[in-house]
């Protein structure tokens, strides 16, 4: 009866030695220890981060499956975690052009496609920003950012074309008639000026919008080609006013 | 009892010694990097095709800082730091500590005359940090984050600066996304088991926010790296615009991200670095000067080369309750650069 005990007790021994390697070496791949060597994950969805997705057309509807393929459109936004909790109700997407300085590259500064996301009356509360590769072939879907207040309209600029014209016009006569479509745009904010100025005055100072893709502003393009930018601040800016990025 | 007998009851004994001190190894290498509070996903049933949300919730997020942000000047430190204390006091159910845009103020004024280290503080003191830096940073650094979120805090509420390097979790340098990737990981379980947002150092350094969530198609707390897809984060900077960002895990490990506030790298660049990854050539923003975490010849990096971000923790025994301690990615307390 000892005897068959002991032979039991030393089976269960080997079994439990076994069982804790098998749980010791799913465990030390999951936290790394201090000094030691931490296994990695082969399961990234990617090796440098954001895929790029394929456009199959220009087209609303494509822009828009295009990024519901992405990871961030498929995330589960349940709960009362600081998210957006719902991406079932999108505008049309808009193209918002990039205004870059000399010298800085479009893989750099990209032209963006922006998808409203809009609540049950229709108003734009966040927005997805896509940023196109430089043929407009493929998007990545870099961010999603919240509006302090939402657009109304299922916008994402704050004026319309015509109010932008005017804005300019006001200023500028010769924008009363633009000789081409005025077209959304972005430019890249140089931080360095605008800390530099926050540090002097305490109030941010870049207030006529167009510093991101989400939130961008008109470029009106008056006689003889002269392009002005309808800043949402009321105030009419010369491209060579702009605080630009330089890289 | 045969011999036979004798010794297959050896064996046994042996074995199951051998059995409960690998057991008791795994565990305590889990205690040491989790704290003692379990969370779980929001939504811990859903398929691992989606990317669940690990951090703290949106109503008092905004609650924490509606009252008192923007910064004004260099304050971002000040700012996040005055955050996170309430979030932590709503937690408690208690009055929030900071109810005020004036309160930065108020902080940056105690920080000239009290809350230095341990090891004093670097002269001349700035008008932001004071003496609660223990670099010449030109506004707050992580210990001076650290103490006051600590100082601020109800008692045994503990904060600590965490450092991700490379070195800490791996034998040979990974790619540099890789690196974010580890990195974000750390910080994620901060996220993941306190569900409370954390001061995080971008850019450089030249800035810090609010991280308030990650999102992850795997548990960070037991992944690693984990499969995080983006990061949510709220800028002091902001009120304009736009007041919350969820960046992809690209944009979070590759910049050139256009804000209302200019063109910000995030973790693009390692603490320390000014125009590219591992340049060190950001002057505002420099290495300890005072204390065990000065460089020094054969240790010539605390901060740069790294990431590094402020969160709550439990570590308090053996007088590691001390906010002047900073931590390493990987859980373990640091006594040198």
């Amino acid at each position: 009866m000892i005897g068959n005990a002991v032979f039991l007790l030393l089976a269960l021994a080997v079994l439990a030695v076994l069982m804790s390697v098998a749980y010791t070496t799913t465990t030390s791949a999951a936290l790394p220890l201090a000094g030691a060597a931490a296994k990695q994950s082969t399961q990234s969805p990617s090796t440098t981060g954001d895929p790029w997705i394929p456009l199959h057309s220009q087209a609303p509807g494509d822009i828009l499956a295009a990024a519901r393929q992405s990871a961030l459109f498929q995330e589960s936004r349940s709960g009362t975690g600081d998210q957006v909790h719902d991406l079932s109700r999108l505008g049309r997407p808009v193209l918002v052009s990039a205004l870059r300085p000399a010298g800085v590259s479009a893989a750099e500064v990209p032209d963006f496609y922006i998808v409203p996301i809009l609540n049950q009356a229709g108003a734009t509360t966040d927005a997805a920003e896509l940023a196109l590769n430089p043929a407009h072939t493929a998007v990545q879907v870099i961010a999603i950012v919240t509006y302090t207040v939402p657009r109304t309209g299922g916008s994402v600029a704050l004026l319309s074309a015509d109010q932008a014209t005017r804005t300019v016009a006001s200023q500028y006569p010769e924008a009363a008639q633009p000789i081409r479509q005025p077209y959304l745009v972005y430019f890249p904010l140089d931080p360095a000026w605008q800390a530099s100025q926050n540090g002097q005055n305490g109030q941010h100072v870049w207030l006529a919008g167009g510093a991101l893709p989400a939130d961008p502003v008109w470029l009106v393009t008056a006689a003889k080609g002269k392009q002005y930018l309808a800043g949402d601040d009321g105030k009419t800016y010369d491209l060579s006013q702009l605080p630009f990025w330089k890289g | 009892m045969t011999h036979a007998q004798r010794v297959a009851l050896r064996i046994s004994v042996v074995l199951l010694v051998a059995a409960g001190a690998l057991l008791a190894t795994v565990w305590h290498g889990a205690i040491g990097l989790t704290p003692t509070v379990q969370a779980v996903p929001n939504n811990p049933g859903a398929s691992t095709g989606a990317g669940n949300f690990y951090g703290a919730d949106t109503t008092m997020t905004i609650n924490a800082i509606k009252s008192i942000w923007p910064q004004v000047g260099p304050s971002c430190g000040i700012e996040t730091a005055e955050a996170a204390v309430n979030y932590n006091d709503e937690v408690r159910g208690v009055g929030l500590r900071f109810r005020s845009t004036t309160d930065q103020k108020v902080v940056a004024r105690n920080n000239q005359t009290s809350g230095a280290s341990q090891w004093g503080y670097p002269t001349p003191i700035n008008a932001y940090g004071g003496v609660t830096n223990i670099s010449r940073d030109v506004g707050t650094d992580p210990r001076s984050i650290a103490y006051m979120e600590w100082n601020y805090t109800p008692s045994n509420t503990f904060y600590h600066d965490y450092i991700y390097r490379w070195q800490f979790a791996n034998s040979s340098a990974p790619s540099f996304y890789t690196q974010v990737l580890q990195a974000t990981t750390s910080m994620a379980r901060g996220l993941a088991t306190w569900h409370e947002p954390l001061t995080s150092q971008i850019n450089g350094g030249l800035h810090s926010v609010l991280v308030t969530g990650v999102y992850s198609y795997n548990d960070p707390r037991s992944a690693y790296p984990a499969q995080i897809t983006s990061v949510v984060y709220r800028d002091p900077m902001a009120y304009y615009t736009v007041s919350r960002f969820e960046a992809s895990i690209g944009t979070w490990a590759g910049g050139h991200f256009s804000t209302p506030y200019g063109v910000y790298s995030l973790w693009s660049l390692y603490y320390g670095d000014r125009a590219s990854a591992g340049d060190g050539k950001n002057t505002s923003d420099p290495e300890p000067a005072v204390g065990i975490y000065k460089p020094t010849p054969s240790q010539p990096i605390h901060w740069y080369r790294g990431f590094t971000w402020i969160q709550r923790d439990n570590n308090w025994a053996n007088g590691t309750w001390n906010p002047d301690w900073a931590y390493t990615s990987t859980g373990a307390k640091m006594t040198a650069p």
